[in-house]
């Protein structure tokens, strides 16, 4: 090694070329970094730093070079590694950092940082097999240092998470972790808080439960102090574990009496208490006091079990009286509903004991009525009562409102918590199915009554914030609702656009409502108009990751109502969170080394991968390929182009979709439909099936499309298949031997797989799926699959498949099927594209003038199909245009003979002028769907249902209408641009 | 009713509701995971018993000598669970973390416009310590008030004395 003074010298030379990086001026770094390199030619840490700023001028390939230069001549000092570490990090070349310190390692055997920065750089790469090794290397070289023998345990318990023999986790990974953490406790080295949850950690998932409990009530266990009521939680469900009910039983009756709100503690609790009951447990006698009804005495007895359902009836209505001295909490109130409940469902003859469930109600609506979680809070015990008495408790509710509207004038509340009462009332009737049976004029009536009520209540929030919402808000909520009803009792969308209408105007008077915001994005979205949709969105600062969560707003509808544009913006955004947010998570697995959340380390690897494995992530990549696919390629070159930015392996599954998770949010919105008819759990699952059916549907379309045009390039490929390296390839760490070679057999393979999947999803999605509109949203699949949209492709990669034989075999092949390049014609499929297409943006309904919304959906689907087409025959055109230039020097040279052209050329010909028509077709009902250009004024249309007929409603309605214009004409511009270049590419198809 | 629990990183994926809410910000994932790995018993949910989330709280324990003190990051409850004390349960939870790790006070920061807030951070014992000029940025920069409460710890509530003058965010320690 140098000297000291040598290493400072060098450490001055470098500041600048820092100071430049951070200053994000690199290319300043570069100059700086050529000036120190002048003097001294191999001074790694400035080739390293210029590596950095070249790689951050996006100058990659000079970059890597130089990296490469370093990385062979196997760096040791701390600031080269580290500089490589970083430029290595920014390319995500996660394996090169863990060689590059084990390479330090070896020649500096007892340096601890190389070493630890070695163990972080296999944390990195989930190696956890070489973690631990590196951690016991750490440990023998500091055995003082408690950290690193338990990021060795640690590592260990990762191999057992991660290891796909769940026996080698229990015979191996688990007991050796055991024992490395039992011979510490043995020796009393334990010193930290986090070392003791690991071992807990260690005995739970080896199901110790007793050796669990030993811990946590010995000597170490008083070190579990971080979270509150921690080693109690703890304890209490390891005996339930161990069906220890009493133990547990008095456990969770301690914890009520300190938090008598901790709903979970009360599940526990009553549980623990019928498993009590149902043993038929009798109390230890030496303890006898503790047993009777009598609760006086119970407060000496430490561990006290309730095991009789008078004993848990005692409990509650004490925690009750505990806590109306003070403020009351809902906890002991509902806990006695949920007795109620348990009761009812095991047919116990004590149930009358807990009084009737409608007094019950009675109570909790008079001590919590006035709250907005009133009617959430009783959702789940709707049940308990009859129809008739929940009706007869309503009524009663509402006549002590004192607001019920007599002869047609409406008496409105006092105060806010007047409406808030009002309001829960409101929603109980909506939660016990009042509506469902009312005639429509008496819903128009009933939310035309809310209307009102909720413009009268805005008196109340006049000086509130724009950031708080107005506490009659949800009257406006709940009319919105019954209008929805309306629309979907009778199918008139002319209530749907008076709920836009009044929901426009709730946003104005409270901008920070997001109920009314996402339920106008949907309401929009079911209109076929889009263009509003982005910014209710960005308002709600919508990013990071309700990418994920709440994305399917945006993903459902921007491509299927052709907002071209915005949807590659926004699946743009998306796949950005997606990417970014792998690198950057990886990093906080460190982090937990570091601080010894071990807790927290398979919570983060397994949130890695529901982030890496997320629907929304795979269907936003897939829908934005596909559209950067079509969307600006007007000639084959220009796909073959598009083709070397996108780096798609089409010979490779692009999602497992037994995989892919579900990271949907669907309790953003709120819902008071009775639980019995908004069974969104069940929606959850029905929704995800259609959209994986839908995903793998695009992506086998995908693969089929990019395999095909990669097809012709294979010949040109040969011979530089040694360029397709790319960011994927790395974690791989190899190259794929089946990939470039047989594109024609990959379209081959892939097609009979798109027919099975196809006829399948016929068999499940023939019929839309109708779901409430708090829930998902059907995917295209239907649309789909009726207007035959993958037999019109099948047919097409047949032809291609012909062709592309014929490009391999010549003309002259011993077949000679050469004027058979499809089957059966396509005529018959193309004039679906455009029939359904023959129909105008207004159409007459029942009286009522109403928007044709499927139509606009129709044609995106149609122009989407005819763009694959074409570029199927852009490849087609490429593959017989060498034929046809070697066919006709042939015919040339045999002058005279004057053959007949083979019937190919003609046949594909004819084939393009087809496509070429329809697309002219499609183009022209495009544009009949822009109003502007139709002349259309939609706000005269009277298509909305008026309500309140007030001058702010009819100025708002004109803008709605102005907007939806907008968003339709919008459609048709994006949609005959998109026609217009498939035009041209069809005009270069001639062959 | 409400269970208060460990955040956990499932969480982020149903805090829609809490987070929709225009004063609560939505921070990218390794903010939320710096906390989780460093100081998970500080970020804690509250969840109602449908597994809606009601609202959550986020801290951290920082700093030397007589200023080691507990500091509340983020605290939000969704609309539909305000006024039942939620905020108050939350918080008295982090007063109590922080007073097992012996530290002197707490502390947090909040818009001077949130009148609502600053409000109930009294009732819960708190004080203005010292207002922080343009803390908050955004089309118009909005000051913060750095409000504080004593532990037990600090008997005599030294770290409550209010400054007589403004800081800059950039003079803060």
């Amino acid at each position: 090694m140098a000297s000291r003074s040598h290493v400072d010298v060098n450490e001055r030379r470098l500041r600048p070329i820092y100071d430049c990086l951070d200053n994000g001026n690199n290319r300043k770094a570069i100059q700086e970094a050529d000036k120190v390199l002048k003097k001294q030619k191999d001074f790694q840490c400035a080739k390293v730093l210029r590596a950095l700023a070249l790689l951050r001028l996006g100058r990659q390939d000079e970059s890597a070079v130089l990296l490469q230069e370093v990385h062979t001549q196997n760096p040791t000092d701390d600031a080269t590694l580290q500089a490589m570490s970083i430029c290595y990090r920014e390319v995500h070349k996660l394996e090169a950092i863990a060689e590059l310190y084990e390479n330090a390692h070896k020649a500096r055997l007892d340096n601890e940082e190389i070493l630890s920065a070695l163990f972080m750089a296999h944390v990195r790469l989930s190696n956890y097999k070489k973690q631990q090794q590196t951690a016991m290397a750490l440990h023998k070289l500091r055995p003082q240092k408690n950290p690193y023998y338990f990021w060795a345990v640690m590592s260990n318990i990762m191999q057992a998470h991660s290891s796909p023999d769940p026996k080698l986790a229990k015979t191996m990974y688990l007991p050796l972790a055991e024992r490395m953490t039992k011979k510490y406790v043995d020796e009393g080295k334990i010193d930290a808080e986090a070392e003791v949850l690991l071992y807990l950690m260690v005995l739970e998932l080896q199901e110790k439960w007793q050796e669990a409990i030993d811990l946590l009530q010995g000597p170490l266990g008083e070190r579990v102090v971080s979270e509150l009521n921690m080693r109690s939680t703890k304890l209490a469900e390891l005996h339930c574990k161990l069906q220890n009910w009493s133990k547990a039983n008095a456990i969770f009756r301690k914890l009520l009496k300190e938090n008598p709100d901790h709903w979970q503690f009360w599940l526990s609790y009553l549980d623990t208490s019928f498993r009590l009951i149902d043993s038929g447990y009798t109390p230890p006698t030496e303890k006898g006091e503790g047993d009777g009804d009598e609760g006086e005495g119970e407060d000496k007895v430490e561990d006290k079990v309730d095991s009789s359902l008078e004993e848990v009836m005692e409990f509650i209505n004490e925690r009750i009286k505990g806590c109306q001295e003070t403020t009351p909490l809902r906890g002991p109130y509902l806990a006695q509903m949920e007795l109620v409940r348990i009761m009812r469902e095991r047919k116990s003859e004590l149930l009358k004991l807990a009084g009737p469930p409608s007094e019950l109600f009675q109570q909790y609506y008079d001590l919590f009525g006035t709250k907005p979680c009133c009617a959430t809070d009783l959702k789940a015990y709707v049940c308990l009562l009859t129809p008739e008495e929940l009706q007869t408790l309503l009524d009663k509710f509402e006549e002590s409102s004192k607001l019920t509207t007599d002869n047609g004038t409406p008496v409105f509340a006092d105060d806010v918590k007047h409406i808030c009462k009002h309001i829960t009332i409101l929603q109980l009737s909506r939660l016990a199915e009042v509506y469902g049976k009312r005639t429509t004029e008496d819903l128009l009536q009933v939310s035309g009554d809310l209307v009102l009520r909720y413009r009268k209540g805005l008196d109340f929030g006049k000086d509130l914030l724009q950031t708080d919402i107005q506490p009659s808000d949800p009257y406006l909520l709940l009319a919105a609702h019954l209008l929805v009803d309306l629309w979907q009792r009778t199918g008139q969308e002319r209530y749907l656009w008076q709920v836009v209408v009044q929901l426009e105007l709730g946003i104005r008077r409270s901008p920070a409502n997001h109920q009314f915001k996402l339920l106008l994005m949907r309401l929009y979205a079911e209109m076929g108009a889009f263009g509003p949709c982005p910014a209710l969105w960005n308002g709600m600062d919508m990013k990071h990751i309700m990418n994920d969560s709440l994305g399917y707003f945006i993903s459902n509808h921007v491509g299927r109502l052709g907002h071209f544009v915005a949807a590659c913006a926004m699946f743009g955004t998306m796949l950005r969170f997606f990417s970014v947010n792998h690198k950057e998570t990886t990093e906080y697995l460190l982090a937990s080394y570091k601080y010894g959340s071990f807790g927290k380390i398979r919570e983060f690897v397994d949130f890695r991968d529901k982030l890496q494995r997320s629907f929304q992530y795979k269907s936003a990549s897939t829908e934005r390929l596909l559209l950067d696919l079509i969307l600006e390629t007007n000639c084959h070159a220009s796909t073959e182009q598009m083709l070397s930015y996108i780096e798609v392996d089409p010979s490779k599954e692009r999602a497992i979709l037994s995989e892919v998770s579900d990271n949907r949010d669907f309790t953003a919105m709120d819902c008071w439909d009775p639980p019995s008819q908004f069974r969104i759990a069940d929606y959850k699952t029905e929704s995800f099936n259609e959209e994986k059916a839908w995903l793998h549907s695009r992506d086998l379309i995908l693969r089929i499309l990019v395999a095909a045009v990669m097809s012709g390039q294979d010949k040109e490929r040969e011979g530089k298949d040694d360029a397709s390296h790319n960011g994927e390839s790395l974690t791989n760490g190899s190259t794929d031997e089946s990939g470039k070679g047989n594109m024609a057999g990959v379209v081959r393979d892939l097609l009979p797989r798109f027919i099975q999947h196809m006829e399948s999803c016929a068999k499940e999605f023939s019929d839309p799926k109708k779901y409430p509109v708090q829930g998902p949203y059907r995917t295209r699949i239907t649309t789909y699959l009726q207007g035959n949209h993958h037999q019109l492709l099948v047919r097409l990669v047949q032809c291609f498949l012909k062709v592309h034989h014929l490009h391999e075999n010549g003309l002259k092949n011993p077949e000679n099927k050469d004027g058979e390049i499809l089957d059966s014609p396509i005529t018959d499929l193309l004039e679906g594209l455009t029939e359904g297409s023959k129909r105008t943006l207004v159409k007459e309904e029942d009286g009522h003038a109403c928007i044709n919304v499927s139509l606009l959906e129709h044609l995106i689907m149609s122009a989407e199909s005819l763009s694959f087409a074409t570029t199927l025959m852009g490849v087609c055109s490429h593959l017989l245009r060498p034929l046809k230039t070697s066919w006709s020097k042939q015919s040339r040279k045999k002058k005279g003979q004057n053959a007949p052209q083979p019937a190919v050329f003609d046949k594909f010909t004819a084939l393009v002028a087809e496509l070429q028509e329809t697309a002219k077709s499609l183009h022209q009902v495009a544009t009949q769907f822009d109003p502007v250009f139709m002349a259309l004024d939609l706000s005269a249309l009277s298509l909305t249902e008026t309500l309140t007929n007030t001058e702010e409603e009819s100025q708002c309605e004109k803008a709605v209408w102005s907007k939806v214009e907008r968003s339709f004409q919008q459609s048709s511009h994006e949609v005959c641009e998109l026609l217009h270049n498939k035009l041209q590419y069809l005009h270069t198809c001639r062959v | 009713m409400t269970t208060i629990r460990a955040f956990t990183c499932d969480d982020l994926f149903k805090f829609n509701n809490v987070n929709l809410d225009p004063l609560t910000e939505t921070y990218g994932l390794p903010f939320y995971m710096q906390y989780l790995a460093h100081w998970p018993e500080y970020f804690q949910v509250a969840e109602s018993p449908s597994g809606e989330i009601m609202g959550y709280i986020m801290g951290k324990a920082e700093g030397q000598n007589e200023n080691w003190h507990g500091h509340v990051t983020a605290l939000s409850v969704a609309n539909n669970y305000r006024r039942l004390g939620l905020a108050g349960s939350l918080m008295h939870n982090l007063e109590e973390i922080s007073e097992n790790k012996h530290c002197f006070f707490v502390d947090l920061f909040v818009r001077v416009s949130n009148q609502v807030a600053v409000t109930m951070y009294e009732k819960l014992g708190y004080s203005v310590y010292r207002r922080v000029l343009e803390y908050y940025s955004g089309d118009v920069d909005e000051d913060a008030f750095d409000m504080r409460k004593a532990l037990s710890r600090d008997k005599e509530k030294k770290s409550v004395v209010p400054l007589p003058h403004p800081v800059r965010p950039e003079d803060l320690d």
